[in-house]
């Protein structure tokens, strides 16, 4: 065998070898990005959750369409302390769909009115926030991350 | 060999660009929350301050005077309005900085008899004076914001 076919076969073995690599990647790639779609998401609402929380806790507007529905809110509150306070999340995955609720604790106490205004329009902040990430698609109340539909649910409550 | 060499050079230059890109993409976004938050933090100080300084105003009483330095540089275009609200009785601040919007209001402990309003803009200064005046007809003490 002459010097320059060993060359060209051993050529080959290392395509096999890179062939095998790769198609082990494209196996094992894709299920592992759909089962991290889920926790990704839930940092990015535990996110959204508490920067919603520090901003009205803080209580000054930033007149943007970013901060709109939160103003809202800071509209309730005016010039007192909010007490608002994120206290965890809840996520039920059923196939496709994923149920998201927030819960979060106030000290404030709102009219039954007021309260579902307020858990709308922080709803409507956390959907914003979101929606500004790469990958995330928003339509109408929903949310749409690798395949998945998210919903997001705001339960606000007392503070104890 | 030598071509060889230098596509694992190429990969690892690419792996290097990937992370620098993703390194450069976590800076800015954290960089721009951060300096929201910075502007956010220095008016709700500021109202805090004014608060205050209107208090102490008002319990010292006629003559007594305060001068307050706004916490920003104001570039062109940008203002800040203070505006002591007596229908509500709270320092009401609006600004705009660095193309932004922002409004913080805070409820006063002590009663305002008279609005008082003062605009800051680009070259105006950036400070004003709170001043208590003894108003002689009403028998109190007015707090008033003037340049």
């Amino acid at each position: 065998m002459s010097s320059s076919r060993r060359r060209a076969q051993t050529a080959v073995e290392a395509m096999f070898i890179i062939a095998v690599i790769l198609t082990g990647v494209a196996l094992i790639v894709p299920s592992y990005l759909r089962s991290s779609t889920v926790s990704t998401m839930d940092v990015y609402v535990r996110d959204a959750a508490s920067s919603a929380c520090d901003y009205l806790n803080e209580g000054v507007f930033v007149i943007d369409s970013m901060h709109q529905p939160l103003n809202v809110v800071l509209t309730y509150t005016n010039g007192s302390y909010a007490f608002f306070s994120f206290k965890g999340i809840n996520v039920v995955e059923n196939g496709g769909e994923v149920g998201v609720t927030v819960y979060i604790g106030t000290g404030v106490s709102f009219t039954p009115t007021q309260l579902s205004v307020v858990e709308d329009k922080i709803k409507e902040y956390i959907l914003r926030y979101i929606s500004s990430r790469p990958n995330v698609r928003r339509e109408g109340d929903y949310l749409y991350m690798g395949g998945k539909r998210f919903t997001i649910t705001v339960n606000v409550g007392d503070n104890l | 060999m030598r071509g060889q060499i230098s596509l694992d050079f190429l990969f690892a230059v690419t792996l290097m660009a990937l992370l620098t890109l993703n390194l450069v993409y976590i800076g800015t976004s954290q960089r721009t929350g951060a300096e929201a938050f910075d502007v956010t933090t220095k008016l709700k100080v500021f109202s805090i301050d004014v608060r205050d300084s209107v208090t102490k105003v008002y319990s010292i009483g006629s003559g007594f005077e305060v001068k307050k330095e706004i916490p920003f540089e104001l570039k062109n275009g940008d203002y800040v309005i203070v505006r002591l609200n007596n229908a509500t009785d709270s320092v009401q601040i609006a600004a705009q900085i660095g193309g932004k919007e922002y409004y913080v209001e805070q409820k006063l402990q002590v009663p305002l008899y008279k609005e008082s309003v003062i605009l800051l803009q680009a070259g105006s200064g950036t400070s004003f004076w709170i001043r208590g005046i003894y108003n002689e007809t009403e028998g109190r003490v007015d707090v008033v914001l003037s340049p």
